[in-house]
């Protein structure tokens, strides 16, 4: 391990050369950030958060922050990845850096000044104070290589009352690289009190090589605020994706986030949201399409910390070839939140004999007035139902396909944002008509 | 158009059909009666395919061919049609969706065009008038949260959609109340015609008050014990199963 920490301590050191003009707080905070990862090394599967998921591939990649150039794309270049532009705004940052030709802000986005990069506002206090605070680096080895490392990152703030109509949508694209290269992301998302907004977090390849993307998202949604949240991750097979994201709802205000996580090799998702004020919703949903050798993983936490929350959790996976999935979904409801009401599913799919789901759905419970459920099935396709498509002279692809998009699609159609909608169907059939192939293959 | 013949059929190890024949022509509409047990589903599940019924010996043929030997979406599209006695709930699989990729499926075997959303909407609602299926059936998954009697009605709908040669009822009466079932009669009296064979699997004799059978058998162990005309219906009706089961333990 020490020669892994070795590894990125002197990456920490070559990178800080690189970025001499940076403000005496920021270097601090990054210092800091590394001395504490130095310490607490990547988790291993001996620690309980991390049981089932083996990074040791990853640690042993030789990662380094990138130094070239992005690429010059054009819109041509990255169309597959874009939502109807005419339904939303889009950021586009390549490996690491805004891409202002490529990106497109609708006026009303603009106009609240609600996209700013933290580039631009590096000494701006609500920045400096909060950043961090939702999802603290001193325990968490990888939100501590995210802050001493992270490039640049996206700061959304809608201002009191104020609605933005439509989605943001933030692209993140890699392209390729010669060396095996290291991405950290950032994104900080404040929702004042009475404020809307719609943001769609997306992760994507342009090509195959080898990197790291590690991204940490902190949302705020202030009292009688709105936040839809999509993320999508759609990377190559080559691709580690380590994300972690908190965030914190004050008193009624609405949470709704959807995951689809599709692409990588290793893929980690740690989800994790504080009803922190009374009356605060939380709708989260999620599905995994995992194939081939792919290790995807949710790692939920929904902590009802106030009374009077409403949480309602339901991720589903499809599984096929030898890919592993866990799916850990923590709901604890704490002594002072009475009239709890809670409910949690988990359901998979499994198509191949070598697939493997570890499903945990958990509940602690500290208040004695709550409402809570949580259940978890884990099958194959339903046969009988086969064999009935087959009888109304489907074939057994066609019959099996609309199966599993009638899986899926309860977790696509509960985004309803058109847009946004139309390209997670064509992620699915993409994904869908890649598996016929494997399985004709 | 169907020909059975000595057919012995396990299911799950166990011999269920013990040699049964059976000859259907086109225009007939025959009807199968026995007790729960007797092999009736067995032999609506064997026509249609399902490999859960096994077939030791004998045959089946249908328009001359050896059916063992195709997949049940090959049945059907060469004309074979069995109305589920349990029709299976699809969530998340609308209703539209399924019907008219079926009936697709359907029309691209038979050489013809397939149809698009408009064309199928138009024709889709014409049928579901003669079920009398209000149209907010399609927009539900298919036959999710259906009761009893609105699952048999879809199976009729898509019996009069798919315009099958051979269509084999499996229990389509059970669990129906008495307007139900002269929907799903109505419905079957439509369908039929001189080039279309029916085969009504049923325990009782009410739901062939509704329709004019050509022939009654009843089924009894595995084989066909008797065969007879309407008249069979109304003695079983009056004397139950138990008079048939003496006969043939006396043979």
């Amino acid at each position: 391990m020490s020669d892994t920490i070795n590894r990125y301590k002197q990456q920490f050191k070559a990178m800080m050369k690189s970025r001499d003009g940076d403000i005496s707080s920021t270097v601090e905070l990054r210092q800091g950030a590394m001395d504490c990862f130095s310490e607490l090394g990547f988790p291993t599967t001996r620690m309980e958060a991390w049981r089932e998921t083996d990074i040791s591939q990853l640690t042993k990649r030789d990662y380094s922050f990138a130094t070239t150039k992005p690429l010059d794309l054009s819109h041509k270049d990255i169309a597959q990845f874009l939502i109807d532009p005419a339904h939303v705004s889009t950021v586009v940052i390549v490996d690491g850096n805004y891409s202002e030709e490529l990106s497109s802000i609708h006026e009303t986005a603009s106009k609240a000044g609600a996209i700013k990069l933290f580039s631009e506002i590096a000494n701006n206090e609500v920045l400096k104070s909060t950043v961090g605070s939702l999802a603290p680096f001193q325990k968490d080895a990888f939100v501590a290589l995210n802050i001493a490392f992270m490039s640049d990152g996206i700061f959304i703030r809608v201002p009191k009352n104020e609605i933005i109509p439509k989605p943001i949508h933030i692209l993140y694209l890699t392209t390729s690289h010669e060396k095996e290269v290291m991405f950290h992301h950032r994104n900080f998302v404040v929702l004042e009190e009475g404020s809307e907004a719609t943001i769609i977090e997306h992760y994507a390849s342009l090509d195959g090589s080898p990197s790291l993307t590690n991204v940490v998202t902190e949302m705020i949604v202030g009292k009688n605020a709105g936040l839809r949240h999509v993320k999508i991750q759609e990377e190559s097979d080559r691709v580690d994706h380590i994300a972690t994201t908190q965030a914190d709802i004050q008193s009624n205000g609405n949470y709704t986030t959807s995951t689809f996580l599709v692409g990588s090799r290793l893929g980690r998702n740690d989800l994790r949201v504080r009803l922190a004020g009374k009356g605060a919703e939380c709708s989260m949903s999620g599905l995994v399409l995992a194939s081939e050798e792919q290790h995807l993983d949710n790692h939920t936490l929904i902590d009802h910390e106030a009374p009077y929350c409403t949480s309602r959790e339901l991720f589903k996976g499809i599984h096929t070839d030898s890919s592993r999935s866990v799916f850990n979904g923590c709901i604890v409801v704490r002594k002072d939140a009475q009239q709890t009401n809670s409910e949690q599913t988990n359901k998979n799919l499994l198509l191949s004999d070598n697939a493997v789901v570890n499903s945990n759905p958990q509940l602690e419970i500290y208040a004695d007035d709550v409402s809570c459920s949580h259940g978890s099935t884990t099958g194959q396709l339903d046969e009988d139902a086969i064999f009935y498509l087959r009888s109304r002279g489907l074939d057994v692809l066609t019959a099996q396909g609309l199966l599993i998009n009638g899986f899926a699609n309860e977790i696509i159609d509960s985004v309803q944002i058109g847009a946004v909608n139309i390209y997670l169907y064509r992620l699915l059939s993409n994904w869908l008509a890649q598996m016929r192939i494997n399985i004709n293959g | 158009m169907l020909q059975i013949t000595n057919l012995h059929v396990n299911v799950e190890g166990e011999e269920i059909l013990k040699g049964l024949n059976l000859s259907v022509s086109p225009g007939e509409l025959h009807a199968i009666m026995g007790r729960n047990g007797s092999g009736k589903s067995t032999l609506a599940n064997v026509i249609a395919g399902h490999d859960k019924y096994k077939i030791q010996s004998g045959e089946i043929l249908y328009d001359g061919k050896d059916l063992s030997e195709m997949s049940p979406e090959d049945r059907s599209l060469s004309g074979i049609f069995m109305s589920f006695q349990y029709p299976v709930a699809i969530p998340g699989v609308n209703n539209t969706y399924f019907l008219k990729a079926a009936l697709n499926a359907q029309r691209k075997h038979r050489g013809e065009e397939e149809m698009d959303a408009m064309d199928f909407l138009t024709f889709i609602k014409e049928q579901m008038k003669k079920v009398e299926m209000g149209e907010s059936y399609l927009r539900r998954a298919v036959n999710e949260g259906f009761s009893g009697g609105e699952k048999k009605r879809n199976e009729i709908l898509q019996l009069l959609a798919l315009e099958p040669r051979l269509a084999v009822l499996d229990e389509t009466d059970s669990g129906l109340d008495i307007d139900a079932l002269k929907i799903v009669a109505h419905g079957v009296n439509n369908f039929r015609r001189d080039d279309r064979a029916i085969v009504v699997i049923t325990h009782y004799q009410r739901i062939l008050q509704h329709m004019e059978p050509d022939v009654i058998h009843v089924l009894l162990d595995g084989r066909i014990a008797k065969t007879g005309g309407k008249e069979l219906a109304m003695e079983l009706e009056e004397k139950g199963y138990s008079w048939l089961e003496e006969e043939a333990a006396a043979d």
